[in-house]
């Protein structure tokens, strides 16, 4: 499925032309280069173009926030990264790269070593993101299981070799017991006793993963870890349990984070403590992060950069202020427009909002998929699909009204019936 | 502790259960038309009939009003005499039929119960993981079958082919004519043969065994396949079964580790329920294949309208049922560790 003939230039427009051919160590590349990614779903009513040409990079400790309405394609994207498309679905054309490495190419085993290790994701949902029926500790563990196995064999080897010493210990003091005074056999007994409790019959490679779990949870800030690796999930509040997944993406001290809506069910507090504890780990462990999110307030707390999301589209990319400052497509402007501001004038207003509702996948309007719900709309957005453009502020904007020269019958702009003509 | 207390106030709630299915089942074959006294007295005519009507009404009780019979009744069946026979076996005690009859129909149960949930099982995780390719739509169909075709038809078939064409298995019985003395360790044929080192009456056993276990298996690995391959394809579009796959879980561990303790509950109902079912008596494949187990039994006293043996029936049954879905309860708590007593 690979000869899709649509496949835009978009990516020509970007700063990572080439980028992708050779590394060498010295070279400042992104982590993360996505070119042209088109990721669809052949269902049976039709092919639903879930990401449709989008073009991205991440660099090294960076988080880049990817901002949109629900359905336009923010998870699918995120979900192509680690090749976790499932069927109907299929990774039709584009390329990822990610330090290096051709992840549209790679296998399924080959995927099996770097998700969870390298690049992890993290779930909305935090309540169902998790198996009901298994211990968190042996979730957790898991993860070491399958990417530490060097790791716990040499901690596995340390614990029995300390295991042993103990017993020799053991062996030698109750020699001692035998020849001593009566004065220091009471002091003698109570070592015995220390000693006894600390000795395990049999240490096993899942109790060293157990232990790194729980260590694990330690460390994120979860008070009584030693207990909660034995409890299961519904014994834990929102919070714990996603923090929980966070612990799971940690275990490996991956290079790329994708935080899927990690934030949405939880109420505000445990939000922010939640975007505080991405923020600090990231300072800490020096990974990148994408951010998925439909909350502007969030990536604006958090994100370095960010790429705004329509419809299987990135409309607008750059730098959190910029965007921030003077958002220039469209959309970002309805978005940012829509957001409540609570002040004394705003009290008397009605929200904005965008008209319309979010387009139909498998038969997207034409040319700017954005057209039946702009104020702008042109004749020309409904026959070409703008591309990302560089701005003077850095941002690239996808939106034909940023082309220079715009006389003629192209630019003239469409009445609401011809932006409704086709659609669904 | 709570689970000791659970599984107590379970068996005390067992009481009144059976207090009423005993009623129940009580009055309502005295309200039956017929008599196991009339029947028994069918060959004689006229005067010599209505004596010996009234003579056995005198012996069993029958002339007494339903309430005091019943009460006695009770009292006997906790004593341990269950009764006896009045036309089925005329003259044999229930305990001794019902001990003869029950051991085979425990045999067959645990047979094909345990091939059915081995195969039903494994097949509907391959049908599940292999949705809508060749293999998922070649069990689907084989499945569908199993459902579809009645058992004594199924039985039928087999026997044609394998008994009367090739002449490879024994049509029908438990045994051959010729083994018939076979000790009494159990009443469990295969396993007292094998007690007494008997290879002999063992493989006996097993050829008659072998088409009415798989027929009552093939029934039954129809249901559990479906059931386990619906809940399957449900659990794995779970966001948990997603996490597993995020981690670099392969494909069998997701699988096996992930998703199929969550999808084994109903699986479970079905096993359980199926279980208890088939020991109350298969009573079309027991009587295809002629094997005198307690559907057989059952059939036999309704058709005699024998009071004692359709009493004691039901009252075994009634306790398998409710101990099954006790057992099933208590094996959701295994599975699911969300589900506490």
């Amino acid at each position: 499925m690979k000869n899709v003939k649509d496949m835009s230039k978009t990516f020509n427009n970007l700063d990572i032309s080439g980028a992708s051919q050779k590394m060498t160590k010295n070279d400042v590349k992104p982590l993360l280069i996505v070119k042209d990614l088109h990721t669809y779903f052949f269902t049976q009513e039709g092919i639903v173009k879930a990401v449709d040409g989008v073009s991205f990079t991440i660099n090294h400790d960076e988080i880049l926030g990817l901002v949109g309405e629900t359905g336009c394609g923010k998870s699918v994207t995120a979900l192509s990264l680690l090749k976790l498309i499932r069927s109907p679905g299929e990774i039709v054309s584009g390329e990822i790269f990610f330090d290096g490495i051709d992840i549209v190419e790679k296998t399924n085993e080959e995927m099996l070593k770097l998700r969870g290790n390298i690049m992890t994701m993290m779930f909305q949902d935090p309540m169902n993101s998790l198996n009901p029926v298994l211990k968190v500790g042996d979730q957790v563990s898991e993860v070491y299981l399958l990417h530490q196995m060097e790791f716990l064999k040499d901690e596995l080897q340390k614990a029995k070799e300390k295991n042993s010493k103990l017993k020799e210990n053991l062996k030698r003091m109750k020699k001692e017991l035998k020849t001593c005074s009566p004065e220091g056999a009471e002091t003698l007994k109570n070592q015995i006793n220390a000693i006894k409790q600390q000795i395990k019959f049999r240490i096993t490679i899942n109790d060293i993963a157990r232990r790194e779990a729980a260590a694990l949870l330690d460390r994120i800030g979860l008070p009584n870890a030693e207990t909660i690796v034995n409890r299961y999930p519904h014994e834990l509040s929102g919070g714990m349990r996603q923090r929980i997944m966070i612990s799971m993406g940690l275990a490996c001290n991956a290079k790329l984070l994708i935080c899927d809506e990690p934030t949405t069910a939880l109420d505000v507090t445990i939000q922010a403590q939640i975007l505080d504890m991405i923020r600090e780990l990231k300072r800490k462990l020096k990974n990148s992060v994408l951010f998925i999110t439909h909350s502007l307030g969030v990536i604006y707390e958090l994100c370095d950069r960010v790429a705004v999301m329509y419809s299987g589209n990135i409309v607008e990319y750059g730098t959190v202020q910029n965007i921030f400052k003077n958002p220039q497509h469209p959309y970002t402007q309805g978005l940012m427009t829509s957001i409540p501001r609570v002040t004394r004038e705003s009290r008397a207003q009605e929200l904005t909002i965008i008209p319309g509702m979010v387009p139909n996948l498998i038969f997207p309007p034409s040319g700017c998929r954005f057209h039946p719900r702009c104020d702008h709309a042109m004749v020309i957005c409904k026959k070409i699909r703008p591309e990302l453009h560089e701005m003077p502020n850095k941002v690239q904007v996808a939106c034909h009204l940023f082309n220079k020269d715009k006389s003629g019958e192209e630019y003239r702009k469409l009445t609401e019936e011809e932006k409704q003509e086709d659609v669904l | 502790m709570s689970l000791l207390k659970y599984t107590i106030r379970r068996f005390l709630a067992l009481i009144p259960i059976l207090f009423g299915v005993l009623l129940i089942t009580f009055v309502m074959t005295r309200a039956l038309p017929g008599s196991p006294v009339l029947s028994a007295a069918g060959e004689l005519r006229g005067e010599s009939q209505a004596q010996y009507i009234a003579k056995l009404e005198e012996r069993y009780g029958f002339n007494q009003p339903v309430l005091v019979q019943f009460v006695k009744y009770l009292r006997n069946l906790f004593s341990g005499d269950w009764g006896e026979s009045l036309s089925v076996h005329r003259g044999a005690t229930v305990a001794y039929l019902i001990g003869k009859a029950f051991p085979r129909t425990f045999e067959i149960t645990i047979l094909s119960m345990t091939l059915a949930t081995v195969v039903g099982v494994n097949v509907g995780i391959i049908s599940a993981v292999n949705r809508n390719k060749l293999k998922d739509t070649v069990i689907r169909f084989i499945a569908l079958s199993g459902v579809a075709i009645p058992i004594f038809w199924l039985g039928l078939l087999l026997q044609y082919i394998f008994a009367f064409n090739f002449g490879w298995l024994p049509a029908g019985r438990y045994f051959s004519a010729s083994l018939e003395d076979l000790e009494i360790i159990t009443g469990l044929r295969l396993l007292d043969s094998l007690l007494l080192g008997k290879l002999d009456y063992f493989w006996d056993t097993i050829l008659h065994l072998i088409m009415p276990v798989f027929c009552l298996a093939f029934v039954f690995i129809a249901g559990i396949t479906r059931q386990t391959r619906s809940s399957m394809l449900e659990v794995l579009e779970l966001d948990y079964v997603r996490t597993a796959r995020a981690k670099g879980c392969k494909e069998r561990d997701v699988i096996r580790k992930h998703a199929f303790r969550n999808a084994l509950i109903p699986t479970i109902t079905v096993v359980g329920l199926s279980f208890a079912g088939l020991l109350g008596g298969a009573v079309l494949t027991e009587t295809t294949f002629t094997l005198h187990g307690m559907g057989w039994l059952v059939v036999a006293a309704i058709n005699g309208v024998d009071y004692d043996i359709i009493n004691a029936s039901v009252f075994i049954m009634t306790i398998i049922f409710v101990t099954a879905n006790l057992v099933i309860d208590l094996m959701y708590g295994i599975v699911d560790p969300r589900i506490r007593y």
